[in-house]
């Protein structure tokens, strides 16, 4: 198992630019929670006067972060996979497992936004907030909503790809 | 079909999604889900997967990974690495075997900032290596040490696999972190020694470097300071209860980019790719703590796990002969699955025998930690020699992993040594406040 060899050095297309502007958008969000957390720890020791609620932002920030690298990262092929059996199940054998793991990912990821949206207009409409600073909890669901939203057209963008190139792409 | 049944089968369907390319957090995520519906149907299976993500997502303990990746990023592109290979080199570098023993302890000072062996291995390998060519070392023996030296990387913290452990056991992280500063610098000095009796044995492997004069050393110890001193602060910090490890790697990260800033070693303008490096790695690892934080509620509606302890309680092989029955499993496991997949597919089953057993649940976490290490260069799925091998294009793979076989043993004795001596790993956690 191993995470994929870096492609290539060949032109980036522009649904791989647009998430890697998203992705670094959460890099940058990632930046902001080093620098509360900094910024946390130097007020509670130098100023007596730690920042309350400093650890809803990072666990509601988290949840940008992820969401927003989660699209790229699966476009550029980095999440881990089993890569041992490749060469055993040959060229047709990788396009039908290709295949059948792209859609059963649409078809999971799809209930999976479906109920974060879900959740993410109940927290609206009723106001759910985190404790102390009262950070509206849909931003966390909406952010899984619509990142997950991104991994599954990825998904579909690939699935699509495969068609189009058929088995010249696992030769 | 009784829920056993389903288990097992959903084990099945878990090894068969892997088999078919499924990314490893997928895999989990879809067969935890699947197997959830069939138990407990389809709105208990939708609900708990919606809810296990918001979970993982905005958990505050797991919001350390990032920023210790982020921090090991940064003192990469800013040639830290080559600041802590440089002291150690100047120290033993002129002894036979030097340069091997000083990407050992190069290996092991980066493996403080950095929470991943490959990332370790690269960062150093791209050093050292050219450094032992130069020299005329074994190729053997040069990318072994780098591809094993590596491994430290995950052991000694931060460690992104003490992090995973901990929160799909809900132990301390700050513990953990601390429980593997000492076995880390067993590990290390094994590996020093077993440099030692190969270049003792064969000397032509491992020509003396050149001599340094005191001044040089100093010079290359006074380069180093500087990250020193920040691994002191951020992983003392949390030894000292300064620090949780979240805020410790937020510090460290800050410390590290301030200091690569300031001291000119790092433009500012590469940090759009360090940030995009690092959460990349980021969505990688949280897809795999969503899948697992899915799939383990699923084994747990199976019993399977309880079933299991049962089991091997009934075959009586004792604590310790289960103990190792399971390390055999595990090691096996290494040669072909990717360490921290196989931590996070395997510990929902693990953990509960290993507890119901009554091993320190601590001790065990650095235990399957330097089981993954060791996965980490075995063949014929050992990710650190594939890295060393993207270094060392030259050197055929065979020979790397002859290379690395001594030290693979070096990683067994340390495995037998915290087996007999659990205080090894023990003493320092218990002296924390």
């Amino acid at each position: 198992m191993d995470a994929p060899a870096p492609q290539a050095a060949r032109e980036e297309t522009l649904p791989e630019r647009i998430l890697r502007y998203a992705a670094l958008g959460g890099g940058l969000a990632l930046f902001g929670i080093m620098a509360l957390v900094s910024i946390s720890v130097f007020f509670r020791y130098l100023l007596g006067q730690p920042i309350l609620g400093s650890q809803e932002i990072v666990e509601q920030g988290m949840a940008v972060v992820v969401m927003l690298a989660m699209p790229y990262t699966a476009m550029t092929g980095q999440h881990i996979r089993v890569d041992i059996f490749d060469r055993h199940l040959g060229a047709a054998g990788r396009f039908i497992c290709d295949l059948v793991s792209r859609v059963i990912g649409i078809v999971v990821l799809a209930l999976l936004i479906r109920k974060a949206a879900d959740k993410a207009l109940d927290a609206h409409e009723y106001e759910d907030v985190t404790n102390m600073l009262e950070i509206p909890v849909w931003i966390a669901y909406g952010a899984i909503s619509i990142g997950m939203s991104f991994f599954v057209l990825v998904l579909a963008l690939q699935l699509w790809l495969q068609f189009k190139r058929g088995m010249s792409g696992y030769e | 079909m009784s829920e056993t049944l389903i288990g097992v089968l959903g084990i099945a369907a878990l090894f068969v999604a892997l088999i078919i390319r499924m990314p490893v957090g997928m895999a989990l995520l879809v067969v935890g889900f699947g197997g959830i519906w069939v138990i407990d149907g389809q709105r208990a299976a939708i609900a708990t997967m919606s809810s296990e993500t918001y979970s993982s997502v905005t958990a505050y303990g797991l919001s350390v990974i990032p920023l210790f990746v982020l921090m090991g990023n940064i003192a990469g592109a800013a040639g830290y690495s080559q600041c802590l290979y440089g002291a150690a080199h100047a120290w033993v570098g002129r002894l036979r075997g030097g340069l091997a023993a000083s990407t050992i302890t190069g290996c092991a000072a980066f493996a403080a900032v950095s929470g991943s062996s490959v990332a370790t291995a690269v960062t150093i390998g791209k050093v050292a290596l050219p450094e032992m060519k130069r020299y005329g070392y074994a190729d053997g023996l040069a990318t072994g040490a780098v591809a094993a030296g590596g491994t430290l990387g995950i052991l000694i913290p931060p460690s992104t696999g003490f992090v995973l452990y901990a929160i799909l056991t809900e132990e301390s992280i700050g513990k953990l972190f601390i429980a593997g500063i000492l076995p880390g610098l067993l590990l290390a000095g094994l590996f020093v020694l077993v440099v030692m009796a190969i270049t003792a044995i064969r000397p032509e492997e491992g020509p003396a470097g050149p001599n340094t004069s005191m001044q040089e050393k100093l010079l290359a110890t006074l380069h180093s300071l500087p990250l020193v001193g920040v691994i002191l602060a951020s992983i003392g910090g949390i030894y000292l209860g300064v620090f949780t490890p979240v805020e410790a790697a937020g510090v460290g990260a800050t410390m590290v980019l301030v200091l690569a800033v300031v001291t000119g070693a790092m433009s500012v303008t590469r940090l759009p790719g360090i940030l995009t490096e690092t959460v990349t790695m980021t969505a990688m690892l949280y897809l795999i703590i969503i899948g697992a934080h899915i799939f383990g509620p699923f084994l747990a509606l199976t019993h399977i796990p309880e079933t299991l302890v049962l089991g091997l309680q009934e075959l009586g092989l004792g604590p310790y002969g289960t103990l190792l029955l399971i390390l055999l499993g595990y090691v096996i496991l290494g040669m072909f699955f990717d360490g921290l997949a196989m931590l996070v597919v395997t510990l929902p089953v693990v953990f509960p025998i290993i507890t119901g057993l009554g091993f320190d649940p601590i001790w065990f976490g650095v235990i399957a930690v330097i089981v993954i290490e060791m996965g980490l260069i075995t063949p014929p799925v050992g990710i650190n020699v594939f890295v060393v091998k993207g270094v060392a294009r030259d050197v055929p793979m065979g020979t790397i992993f002859k290379g690395v076989l001594p030290f693979w043993f070096a990683m067994a004795a340390c495995l037998g040594l915290l087996i007999l001596f659990p205080e090894i790993a023990l003493y320092l956690p218990a002296q924390m406040k």
